[in-house]
C-alpha cells in the first residue's frame, strides 16, 4: 500500500505499537505527540490519513479536527477513543473524523478502519475528478453543464487533437462558431491562426477570392494582391461558416482543397499548399441539402468526417439560467446598471419559454431588459411582452378538463395583409406588424397558406426556416408585381440578398428538377 | 517483584527440522482463534511453540494479573517477535517516565496531572496487557472526571504501586525474550 500515515499518540508506547501495525500493513508512519505538531505538519504535507488521539497535552484532539475544517484540509481522520468519550467521538464525528477506534484494539481492526479511510478519501477523490471533468459549467466560450453541453465538451475535446475535418449543424444563435473556436483553442493548432469566413455574407463572385485570395489584376478592382482565408489560415484551423450558402462551382473548388490541401489564387497559375484544418457549419440539414442538390454530395463526405451537434437552448435544461445571468452581469456592467439577478418568476418564465433563437434570442433579451430597465433584480414586468404571452399560452391546460378538450377553433389560413408576427402584444390585442404579407399576388396565391401552419398555434407541422423565408420573399416580391428593389426595401433586406437567394433557390430547383425551373417557382418568380 | 519471577509463558525457539515439522500444524487454532494471521506473523508463529506456563501469572498486590496472557499473545502476533521486545521496551520505558510524574503529581496535589496520566497509563496498560494498573488507571480517571479528589488521590497511590510491579513483570518478559533470542542464535551458530 506504501501510504503515509500521520500517527498522532501522546504515548511512546502506544505510538510504537500502532507504528508496528501499520507498518506491517504496508504504511509509512510520521508519528508526532501533539496536536501542534500534527496541525504543523499538514500544512506542509498531506498524508493518506491521520491516526488522532483525542486526549493530548495542549490542543486536544477535537480542537485539530476544528482547525483541520477551517482550514478546509481533507485528510481522513481516523480518531482513538477510549471507552470513556463516546461524546467526545460523536463530536469528533459530526466535525468530519471518517472512523474510530477504541483503546485497546489490534492490529486488524486498526488495518481495516484505515485502510477504509483511504479508500474512501480515494473514492472522494475519484467523484471529483470525474465531477471535475464531465460536469464543467463553463468550457471555452461555451456557459452551461447540461447533460447535452457536457456530451459536447467530450466530442470537443476528442476531435480537437485530430485534422479530421469537424462539421458542425445547429439551430441559428446554438454557438456554432464558438464550437469552431473551442476546438481550434483546443488542439495542437492553438498556436496557429483561426480564420472564419461567412460564405452567406459575400457574393458568389467575391467569395472564391475570399477564400483563396488574388492576384493582381485577377478582376476589376484587384489593384493588388491579396491572400485569402485558406493562406491566412495556414497552420492553423479555417472555418467556413454557413457553408450550404456557398455556390455550387466553388463547392468543386473548395472540394480539392480540402482533398489536397492545394489552390490557386484568383487569377492566378501557381498551386499554393497550406497545411489548414478545416472546420464549417450550417443550420440546415446538410443531407437534405444534398438530397435537393444544394450541396455536393463529394463534398459532403469530404466534410462530414467528424459531426457535431449542437443542442438547440429549449433542450438545455437550467443552462438557459446561467447563461441569462451570465449576460445580465456582462450588460449591467456595461451599461452601469444596478442588475443582479432575476426573481425568481422571472427565472422561471425564462427556463420555460422555447428560444426559437436560441443563444441569440436570449441574449438580447437580457440587452433589452438592462437597456430599458435599471432595479436589483429583473421582475416580470420587464420582460419582453413576447415571453410573457407564450407564458399565458403555456398556461392554457390548466384550463377545466371540458375546456381543455372541447374541439379547438378551426383556424384558417392566415388572411393575407395580416401581421403573422404577433410582436409585443396578447394574442387578443391588435398586434403590431413586424413583418407584414402585402396585397394578394394572383400569381402566387398557394404561397401563402403555407405560412399557416407556422403561425398556428397547434402547429401539426413545423416548416424549415429557410422555407417559411423564401415564402416571405417570394410573396413580397410578388406583391410589388416583380418589382425586387421595392420587395427589398418592404423586407427591410438588401436586394443584393434577394438576388443571392434567387440564384441559390433556383440552382436548387435546377438540380432537383434536372435542370427544369420547379413549376411553383416558375409561378412566383418574374424578371427582376 | 523480582527479577526471576516466572515469565507467563515460555517461549522455545524450534530448530529448522522441527519447523518443517510444524507445517502441518492447524495454524488458526494455534494462533488462538486467530483466524486470519497475517502473513509476516505467521511466519513469526511457525518459528515458536507456546506452551502454558507452568506456574500461575504474576498477581498484583490486589489479587489482580499483572499481565494478560491473552494479550499479550495477540500483541505477539500483532506485532511480530522481533518488533515486541522494542515495543515492550518503550511501554517499560513509558512506565519509568509517567510513574514519577504521578508520584510528584499527588504530592503535589495536582489534580490535572493526575487526570491526564491517568488516561495515558489507562490505555497504554490496556494495550499492553496489564489489568492491575488498567484497573488503577481507570478508577483515577473516573474519579477525575467526575470531580472526586479524593478518590483520585486514592486511586493515583495504587497507580503508584502497580506502575512499578507492572514494570518489573514485563522487564522479566523481556529479558526472557531477549535470553531466548541468545539461545536461538547460539543455536544458529552451533
Amino acid at each position: 500500500m506504501n501510504q503515509e500515515v500521520l500517527l498522532v499518540e501522546d504515548s511512546t508506547a502506544q505510538a510504537a505499537v500502532y507504528r508496528s501495525y501499520l507498518e506491517a500493513d504496508g504504511h509509512r508512519v510520521h508519528a508526532v505527540e501533539t496536536g501542534e505538531a500534527a496541525l504543523e505538519y499538514l500544512q506542509r504535507h498531506l498524508p493518506a490519513a491521520m491516526l488522532l488521539d483525542l486526549q493530548l497535552p495542549g490542543i486536544q484532539g477535537l480542537d485539530v479536527m476544528n482547525r483541520l475544517k477551517a482550514l478546509g484540509c481533507t485528510v481522513p481522520v481516523v480518531v482513538i477513543s477510549d471507552n470513556g468519550s463516546t461524546d467526545n467521538v460523536v463530536e469528533a464525528m459530526q466535525l468530519g473524523a471518517t472512523d474510530f477506534v477504541t483503546k485497546p484494539f489490534g492490529r486488524s481492526r486498526l488495518g481495516v478502519t484505515v485502510g477504509n479511510a483511504i479508500r474512501q478519501r480515494e473514492l472522494a477523490a475519484m467523484v471529483a475528478t470525474y465531477r471535475d471533468k464531465f460536469t464543467r459549467d463553463r468550457f471555452h466560450g461555451f456557459i452551461g453543464s447540461s447533460l447535452a453541453m457536457q456530451s459536447l465538451y467530450r466530442i470537443i475535446e476528442s476531435a480537437a487533437p485530430s485534422k479530421a475535418t469537424v462539421f458542425i449543424t445547429g439551430e441559428s444563435g446554438t454557438g456554432k462558431e464558438l464550437c469552431a473556436a473551442a476546438i481550434h483553442a483546443s488542439s495542437r493548432r492553438s498556436d496557429g491562426p483561426f480564420v472564419a469566413v461567412n460564405c452567406a455574407a459575400l457574393p458568389r463572385d467575391l467569395m472564391e477570392s475570399e477564400i483563396f485570395g488574388h492576384v493582381k489584376g485577377a478582376f476589376t478592382g484587384a489593384h493588388r494582391q491579396r491572400d485569402g482565408a485558406a493562406s491566412l489560415a495556414d497552420g492553423g484551423t479555417l472555418f467556413l461558416d454557413e457553408i450550404g450558402e456557398m455556390d455550387l462551382e466553388l463547392q468543386s473548388k473548395l472540394l480539392r482543397f480540402v482533398q489536397t490541401g492545394q489552390f490557386q489564387r484568383v487569377g492566378s497559375g501557381e498551386t499554393i499548399t497550406v497545411d489548414v484544418r478545416i472546420v464549417c457549419a450550417t443550420n440546415r440539414d446538410p443531407l437534405e441539402m444534398v438530397r435537393v442538390g444544394r450541396f455536393r454530395e463529394d463534398l459532403y463526405y469530404r466534410l462530414h468526417v467528424v459531426p457535431v451537434q449542437l443542442p438547440p437552448l429549449r433542450e438545455r435544461g437550467d443552462d438557459v439560467l446561467s447563461i441569462a445571468r451570465s449576460f445580465l452581469v456582462r450588460y449591467a456592467r456595461e451599461e452601469d446598471k444596478r442588475f443582479e439577478g432575476f426573481t425568481p418568476e422571472c427565472e422561471q418564465l425564462l427556463a420555460g419559454h422555447r428560444w426559437q433563437g436560441n443563444v441569440r434570442e436570449l441574449e438580447n433579451v437580457v440587452r433589452n431588459i438592462v437597456v430599458l430597465h435599471d432595479a436589483q433584480f429583473v421582475t416580470l414586468s420587464m420582460l419582453p411582452p413576447t415571453l410573457l404571452q407564450e407564458q399565458s399560452t403555456r398556461l392554457a391546460p390548466a384550463l377545466p378538463v371540458e375546456l381543455r378538450e372541447a374541439p379547438a377553433p378551426r383556424i384558417d389560413p392566415l388572411p393575407v395583409g395580416t401581421a403573422i408576427w404577433s410582436g409585443a402584444t396578447a394574442p387578443s390585442e391588435p398586434a403590431p406588424t413586424l413583418v407584414s404579407v402585402p396585397a394578394p399576388a394572383p400569381a402566387a396565391p398557394e404561397q401563402t397558406p403555407a405560412l399557416a401552419p407556422v403561425l398556428s398555434p397547434r402547429r401539426a407541422e413545423v416548416i424549415p426556416l429557410w422555407q417559411v423565408e423564401r415564402d416571405a420573399i417570394e410573396a413580397a416580391i410578388a406583391s410589388f408585381d416583380g418589382n425586387v428593389p421595392r420587395a427589398a426595401a418592404a423586407l427591410e433586406i438588401s436586394p443584393s440578398t434577394i438576388y443571392r437567394k434567387r440564384q441559390s433557390w433556383a440552382g436548387a430547383n435546377q438540380v432537383a428538377g434536372g435542370g427544369q425551373v420547379a413549376a411553383g417557382s416558375q409561378s412566383v418568380w418574374s424578371s427582376p | 517483584m523480582q527479577s526471576n519471577t516466572p515469565i507467563l509463558h515460555r517461549v522455545v525457539r524450534q530448530t529448522p527440522r522441527q519447523v518443517t515439522k510444524l507445517t502441518q500444524i492447524d495454524w488458526p487454532a494455534f494462533c488462538n482463534s486467530h483466524h486470519a494471521p497475517p502473513v509476516v506473523a505467521e511466519r513469526e508463529s511457525a518459528r515458536l511453540k507456546v506452551v502454558q506456563p507452568k506456574s500461575p501469572p504474576p498477581l498484583a498486590g490486589n489479587g489482580m494479573a499483572l499481565v494478560d496472557s491473552a494479550i499479550v499473545q495477540q500483541l505477539t502476533r500483532d506485532v511480530g517477535m522481533q518488533r515486541l521486545p522494542e515495543v515492550l521496551g518503550a511501554f517499560v520505558a513509558e512506565l519509568g517516565r509517567r510513574i514519577p510524574l504521578v508520584r510528584k503529581a499527588i504530592a503535589e496535589r495536582d489534580l490535572q496531572v493526575l487526570g491526564r496520566e491517568s488516561h495515558s497509563l489507562k490505555g497504554s496498560a490496556l494495550t499492553f496487557g496489564a489489568p492491575a494498573l488498567a484497573a488503577a488507571a481507570r478508577e483515577a480517571n473516573e474519579a477525575f472526571r467526575h470531580g472526586d479528589d479524593r478518590a483520585l488521590l486514592e486511586a493515583s497511590a495504587d497507580m503508584l504501586t502497580r506502575g512499578p510491579e507492572t514494570s518489573a513483570a514485563i522487564a522479566s518478559l523481556i529479558a526472557a525474550l531477549d535470553a531466548r533470542h541468545a539461545a536461538q542464535m547460539e543455536g544458529e551458530a552451533r
